[in-house]
């Protein structure tokens, strides 16, 4: 099966974003995409995930994907703890396994804590793995190990190769390490 | 930072400060129909409390008043959530929330005391008074809602029931407990008022009222002292049961 973007285009009143974006994805595969920033990667994003309308081109064989994204932003409930937000968006995942899977890459008395409580990197972590537990078909991450240090970026990564399960992956980043790590295709954005 | 037992001291040193001024006061007036102190309202408030007719009326005040806060609280929640998920609701409701908010309370009770009589002046004032306060402020609450969370609740089809449990319901809850400390106050202020203009059978409005007719001072001193204790323990009894609704469950 493949995802198709044609001759996609978005702008804000008279600013253009990007115009004429075609792209073919193959289900199953992991893609990077590269650009520089303000070029309306996360728009893009945005439009595939049905949060924003395009103004020009058509999206086909989107329409029954179940998404499972990594936004910017962590957008985690800050009231709660990470098992619960994971079990938010998967409430049929027993707890205990919610639980064995966090404490793979958190400190097991954080897991006690809301995560208001969480570091930036720790809150990364969790909105990392909620995307991968959760049922989504198409795993769509948005910069996601920006803000983590070498250490964790690696070990983010190791756990995206390891959980991903043969889902099509599109991620969003600046370095072409990451591609390279996760074994991505590369699509660049130009500007306009 | 100070110390409980610091914070303790200082708050009955305060009051104690405030009663013996106020003590002073009513001895250099020496005019107990004028003005009594704290101690003969203390002894006034004593006197009445053993009287059945007392408990009745306190009673009577406070279920009139607390059920007319109770339909008001669900009726502003329940309109506040229609007028947030449904514009037109709360388009429809516009002039009817303008209205409750500026006629002015003695208007609705002569209003409500030719309609309704005067048996449940206070339920309805009280309800008049609470409603667009809850109402107004369960639609802001709800309209704080992070945008962020639920967009990412809709990407990831999280079920409503954890979606209003877990999002909808944090942005609520500060938005709650402060109109419902405004409310509690003004439910009690107008519905005392108004029971004074009506004078129910058995209420503090009609103990207030043959006070003033009386000329017993010290009993309507200690009829407010009363007024001032139910709405104080009415405050902290709700506020504490909606502090409790709100806190995350762990």
């Amino acid at each position: 099966m493949e995802f198709q973007i044609e001759d996609l285009g978005k702008s804000y009143g008279e600013k253009s974003v990007f115009r004429h974006v075609n792209l073919c994805l193959k289900e199953g595969d992991v893609y990077c995409l590269m650009a520089p920033s303000g070029t309306g990667k996360t728009t893009l994003f945005r439009i595939l995930m049905g949060l924003e309308a395009a103004d020009e081109g058509r999206l086909v064989g989107f329409d029954r994907v179940h998404f499972a994204p990594v936004f910017q932003e962590d957008r985690l409930c800050m009231g709660i703890g990470a098992v619960k937000n994971i079990r938010l968006v998967r409430p049929d995942l027993p707890a205990e396994a919610v639980r064995r899977e966090l404490l793979e890459l958190l400190p097991a008395d954080s897991l006690s804590q809301p995560v208001s409580e969480f570091s930036g990197g720790m809150r990364r972590r969790v909105s990392l793995l909620r995307a991968l537990l959760s049922s989504g078909d198409f795993l769509l991450f948005d910069e996601p190990f920006e803000g983590l240090d070498e250490k964790t970026r690696a070990a983010a990564m190791e756990l995206v190769k390891r959980k991903r399960e043969g889902r099509t992956l599109l991620f969003a980043s600046h370095y072409p390490e990451e591609a390279r790590a996760l074994g991505a295709e590369i699509i660049s954005l130009s500007a306009g | 930072m100070e110390s409980k037992r610091a914070r303790l001291i200082k708050k009955t040193a305060i009051l104690l400060f405030w009663l013996l001024l106020w003590q002073g006061i009513s001895l250099w007036v020496n005019r107990p129909i004028f003005l009594v102190g704290p101690w003969e309202t203390l002894a006034a408030v004593l006197r009445l409390s053993g009287t059945a007719a007392f408990w009745r009326s306190v009673f009577s005040s406070l279920v009139r008043i607390g059920f007319g806060f109770a339909l008001a609280f669900g009726a502003g929640l329940l309109c506040g959530c229609l007028a947030h998920f449904r514009p037109f609701v709360g388009e429809l409701l516009s002039p009817v929330v303008t209205l409750m908010k500026t006629v002015p309370v003695a208007s609705f009770v002569i209003l409500a005391l030719i309609w309704a009589g005067a048996d449940n002046l206070s339920l309805i004032i009280s309800f008049l008074v609470v409603f667009p306060i809850i109402y107004l402020n369960t639609a802001a609450g709800l309209s704080s809602t992070d945008g962020q969370l639920l967009e990412m609740s809709r990407v990831y089809r999280v079920r409503r029931s954890a979606r209003i449990w877990h999002i909808y319901r944090p942005a609520l809850a500060p938005y709650l407990v402060s109109a419902c400390q405004v409310a509690l106050g003004m439910s009690w202020k107008s519905g005392i008022a108004a029971e004074v203009i009506g004078t129910p059978e058995y209420s503090i409005g009609e103990n207030l009222y043959m006070a003033k007719v009386f000329f017993t001072t010290d009993e309507l001193f200690a009829w407010t002292a009363v007024i001032i204790a139910l709405s104080f323990l009415f405050e902290k009894a709700v506020l504490l049961l909606i502090k409790r609704a709100a806190r995350e469950m762990s």
